[in-house]
Order: structure tokens, then C-alpha cells, then sequence
């Protein structure tokens, strides 16, 4: 079978590359040269030396980088059985890589702590469809799913949180001034806001059953959210771009300040289906809202609504 | 008293040429230096004008940023950032304070951002507040001022309230996402603020506060008072979940305002 070099990563490539090269570069002499190296003189032999010395230098670099990028790029798992045997919640993420649920994760009852924290940069965390539970109820809850927030003066970066579930604690994901990324994650469940993030991307998640908003967004952009079913908001912005969301079955859909609000439904909320103030809303549909499907103030700018009862 | 009136213009003279190189030089803040005079909190004992060169982070829980402890002086944080360590920790440790419960007069703090303390804030006399980003508090009342002119300042993200401020006047400013009330006021003046997303109250006026102007949608509660002489005209309130507008005595104290049903 030929080997289509499109199809292999770009770092395979480079690591096929470096050995291609050594492979050349370690040939050792022929036993057609060596019969003719008989004439060979002492200075020959001695830098023939050297540049094998060298390639074998250059080797044991390589050999050390490739250990080195292996390292960073292998992923660690986690387990109920690994944060225990760490010593319990939270489960500490100190060092950059790519960390993967192998299983759910389960607060003991009565636990107050967070379930994961994130004090690093470059952190790629994947849930990997398995769900965080912190078991709430009452008043007593836990205290956040998974945190990426300021620690000892620093705000860590890059932090990726991906795919799977979050239920019962105070609130599910905050994530403040990481240049983040948030995606397919459903919260719900919380005694406060399902995400509360700041300067982070959020992309197809959904929120339901918490008791403060589904998302409070703050100087982010959100799309492809679906909050249903939250007791105060549906979704919460300020300066942010929010983008292709549901909010169906909150009290107040969509709440927006100084902020974008663009091709997104609110539908059966019981009081507003989206209220703004100083942001550009448009091109929303706003259905069967109880009180008022939109309610603009402070010279928001609207374009091509569609409320119940025509264009808005 | 015929010798003092006397003496008292020369007195006064020397005085000014005396102090105002003293209070002409600007002395520089930077961690570098802070750290060379033996750690936080930086101390200010002498009125002046202070400049950040650099971001402070104060890395000890229960430690502050910066103490003022004179009169008369202005600190420029000149764009940068007193950050702490986004811990609660006990004792509370502040950004930048008056220490203990002394009252010092004509203080200035602008143009920056204090960060992750237990208060972002306390200071108590006299002074302006402006254009100062006061976020990642972690105690219940973020920040706490008394006798101050706030403007043009931003509270958000904080664990409690955003501002919590006695006897002053807040303009311009912004208290957002705070997990608690966004403005807390008492016996202040609020105009042309806005609060939006706190969980508890937008701006919640105690003994006799007056708020004007403002837009407080989008919180727990819009704009709340207990107090009789409180007063609240031509503010937008709406969204709220649990209520838009609570004055105890609505004929009297409330006027012009816009609420989720309407006028209010």
C-alpha cells in the first residue's frame, strides 16, 4: 500500500523526517569501503570519528525531544478510583496537557470543595460524555464543577473544557479570563448559574433546571447555547456576542447589556423573551413570551425581530 | 496675635517652597520595589503622588496590596493591576485601604484594576474613586467606601456585592455579574449607573439614599429601599425576576420610573 503522506499528522511527518535523516546519517561505512579504506589516513579516520560522535550527539537530542513531545502530548486519565487515591476532590490539574474522564466523578455526600480545579496553562480537559455530580440539595451544595479561575494573582490560559455533564453544585463551570473554550457540556441542577465565564468561548451547551441563569457571560461569545427550564435567566450577557441560542422555559430568556444578540429564540419564558440594553439585537424570534416577547432600552438597536405577534 | 498674623505669611511661604518639590515628585510603584521594601502591603505615610510602573501581586493570603495611611494623596495605578490571590482568607486582606479604622481626607485612586482581594477597596474620609475596575472580591461587600465621589468605575464578578458606599456619590459607574448586590448605598447619591446581572439587588438604597437615572435590569432585584426618605426617579428597571421596584413609601419617594409592566 503507498503511503500518502497528506494523511499523517504533521507531527508524524516531521518525526518520519528526522528519522529518514538518521538513518542516513548512522550508515555505517560498506564492507566495499572499508575493503577501500585502506588508504585512509589517521586526520580522515580521526574526523570521520568526530561526525559520527556528533550525529550520535544529535541523535540523543532528538531521542530526548521526541520523549519531550510524547510526554506534553500524552493524555492523563481521570477516575473515581485515581481522585480518591490522590487524596479526594478537588482533583488539581497543575501541569499543561490533555486530561480525559475515564469514568462519572462523585462528590462524597456532604462535600463543600470544588470537583476539579484547572491551575495551569494549556489544559485540554475532556469529559468524555461522563458526568461530574455533586449531589446538592437544600442549601447544601458543593461549590464549583470544574474552576479555571484566578489562583495566587494568576489567570491561566488556553484552558479547554469539553463534552459531558455537570449536576448539583453551586454553580457547574467558571472559567474568567482564560481565552477558554467551553463545549458541548450541559449543566444543570446548579443553586446558581449553570457557566459563569469570563473571556471564553462558549459553544453548544445547554443549561437547564439551576436556579440563577443558565449562563452568565461576561466580555464572551456564546453559540449554539440551549438554556431551558432556569429559574431566574435563561441567558445572562454583557459585553458579549451571542449567537444561534434557545431560551425556552426560563422566567426571563435572553438578558443582554452593551452586547450582540443575533438569529436566536426565545420562546415560552415567562416573563421576557429578550430584554437589552445598549446592544444590537437582530434577526431573533421571540415566541409566546409572557410578559413581553422584547423589551428594548438606552438606544439598543433592533433589525428584522420576529415576534408573536409579527416583526419587532 | 499681632505677631502671629506677622509671621504667618512668611510661615506660609517657606512652608511652599519647603513641600512643593516634595509634593511635586511623583515616587514610582512597581513589584521590584515593593518587594526591595520588604514585601506587601506597600505602605504610603506621607502625602504625594503615587505611581504604578508595573503590576503588584500579592501572592500571601490576609495580606493587603497597598495601605494609605496620610492625607492628601493621589495614586495613579496608571493602567495597570493590584492583583491578590482570589482566595477568601482571614484576616480580610484588602487591595488598597485606609488600615484599621483610621479617616484620612483628599485621597485619589484611579485609573486601574484591583483584583481577587477580600475588599478591592476600604477607605474612609475623603476622596474620588475613578476609573478604577474592582473585580474578583471575595468577601460580601467587594468594595467599601466612605465619603468618596465614585466615578466612572466597573464592579463586576465579585463573590459578594460590586460597591458598597456610605455617604458618597456614585456616577457613571457599572456593577455587573456580582453574586450578590450590585450597588449598595446609604445615605449616597446614585446617578447614571448601571447594574445588571447581580444576583441579589441592582442597587439597594439604605437610610436616606436617592438614585436618579440609573438602569438596573437584569438583576435579582431591580432597585430596592426600607428607608422612608429614600428616593428613586426616571431609572429603568426591568427583568428582574423577583421584583423590579420596592419603595416603602411609593407615592411620595418614587417618580418617572420604567418598570417591567411600565411606568412605576
Amino acid at each position: 500500500m503507498e503511503l500518502n503522506m497528506a494523511q499523517i499528522p504533521m507531527e508524524r511527518q516531521l518525526v518520519v523526517a528526522i528519522v529518514s535523516r538518521w538513518l542516513v546519517l548512522l550508515r555505517l561505512p560498506s564492507a566495499e569501503g572499508d575493503a577501500g579504506s585502506s588508504q585512509i589516513t589517521r586526520e580522515e579516520r580521526t574526523a570521520m570519528n568526530q561526525q559520527t560522535k556528533r550525529n550520535f550527539q544529535i541523535l540523543g537530542l532528538t531521542l530526548v525531544w521526541a520523549c519531550c513531545a510524547a510526554a506534553l502530548h500524552a493524555q492523563t486519565t481521570i477516575d473515581q478510583a485515581i481522585v480518591m487515591a490522590k487524596g479526594g476532590f478537588p482533583y488539581n490539574i497543575k501541569l499543561p496537557g490533555s486530561y480525559r474522564l475515564t469514568s462519572n466523578l462523585t462528590l462524597p455526600a456532604g462535600a463543600v470543595g470544588d470537583a476539579i480545579d484547572i491551575n495551569s496553562d494549556d489544559v485540554d480537559l475532556d469529559l468524555n460524555g461522563f458526568a461530574i455530580l455533586g449531589g446538592g440539595a437544600g442549601t447544601q451544595f458543593p461549590d464549583i464543577g470544574v474552576y479555571a479561575g484566578q489562583n495566587n494573582g494568576v489567570t491561566y490560559k488556553n484552558i479547554t473544557v469539553k463534552n459531558g455533564a455537570i449536576r448539583g453544585f453551586y454553580e457547574g463551570v467558571y472559567m474568567s479570563g482564560s481565552f477558554g473554550l467551553v463545549s458541548d457540556v450541559n449543566v444543570s441542577g446548579t443553586l446558581q448559574h449553570g457557566f459563569f465565564v469570563e473571556g471564553v468561548t462558549v459553544e453548544r451547551c445547554t443549561a437547564s433546571y439551576n436556579l440563577g441563569a443558565g449562563i452568565n457571560a461576561i466580555s464572551s461569545t456564546v453559540s449554539g447555547f440551549v438554556a431551558n427550564s432556569n429559574a431566574q435567566w435563561g441567558i445572562l450577557v454583557s459585553n458579549s456576542t451571542l449567537t444561534d441560542s434557545v431560551a425556552i422555559g426560563n422566567q426571563n430568556g435572553i438578558e443582554a447589556l452593551n452586547s450582540t444578540v443575533i438569529r436566536n429564540l426565545a420562546d415560552s419564558n415567562t416573563q421576557f423573551g429578550i430584554e437589552a440594553d445598549h446592544s444590537l439585537v437582530g434577526s431573533n424570534e421571540l415566541i409566546g413570551n409572557k410578559t413581553v416577547d422584547l423589551s428594548l432600552s438606552n438606544s439598543t438597536t433592533q433589525n428584522n425581530n420576529s415576534c408573536t405577534a409579527g416583526t419587532c | 496675635m499681632k505677631l502671629v498674623t506677622r509671621i504667618m505669611p512668611g510661615f506660609v511661604l517657606c512652608l511652599a517652597f519647603v513641600s512643593a518639590p516634595a509634593l511635586k515628585a511623583q515616587a514610582l510603584i512597581n513589584q521590584a520595589a515593593v518587594l526591595a521594601k520588604g514585601g506587601f502591603p506597600y505602605v504610603i505615610t506621607q502625602p504625594g503622588s503615587y505611581k504604578l510602573d508595573g503590576n503588584l501581586t500579592v501572592s500571601k493570603t490576609g495580606t493587603d496590596g497597598i495601605q494609605i495611611s496620610a492625607n492628601d494623596v493621589t495614586l495613579d495605578l496608571n493602567g495597570y493591576t493590584v492583583s491578590g490571590t482570589g482566595k477568601p482568607s482571614s484576616p480580610y486582606a484588602v487591595g488598597i485601604r485606609n488600615p484599621g479604622t483610621s479617616v484620612y481626607t483628599n485621597i485619589t485612586v484611579k485609573n486601574g484594576t484591583v483584583r481577587g482581594f477580600d475588599f478591592s477597596l476600604a477607605l474612609n474620609g475623603s476622596g474620588l474613586v475613578a476609573d478604577m475596575q474592582l473585580t474578583n472580591s471575595q468577601s460580601s461587600f467587594g468594595t467599601s467606601l466612605v465619603g468618596y465621589v465614585i466615578v466612572r468605575c466597573v464592579a463586576s464578578s465579585n463573590a459578594g456585592a460590586g460597591l458598597d458606599v456610605n455617604e458618597s456619590v456614585v456616577l457613571d459607574s457599572v456593577a455587573s455579574s456580582n453574586r450578590g448586590d450590585g450597588f449598595i448605598a446609604g445615605y449616597s447619591l446614585m446617578s447614571a449607573n448601571t447594574a445588571h446581572g447581580n444576583t441579589g439587588i441592582g442597587i439597594a438604597l439604605t437610610g436616606a439614599s436617592s438614585a436618579f437615572q440609573n438602569t438596573a435590569n437584569g438583576n435579582g432585584f431591580g432597585i430596592s429601599s426600607g428607608d422612608s426618605t429614600s428616593a428613586a426617579g426616571s431609572n429603568s428597571m426591568i427583568g428582574n425576576p423577583s421584583g423590579d421596584l420596592s419603595m416603602p413609601t411609593p407615592g411620595r419617594s418614587q417618580n418617572n420610573n420604567l418598570c417591567s409592566t411600565g411606568a412605576c
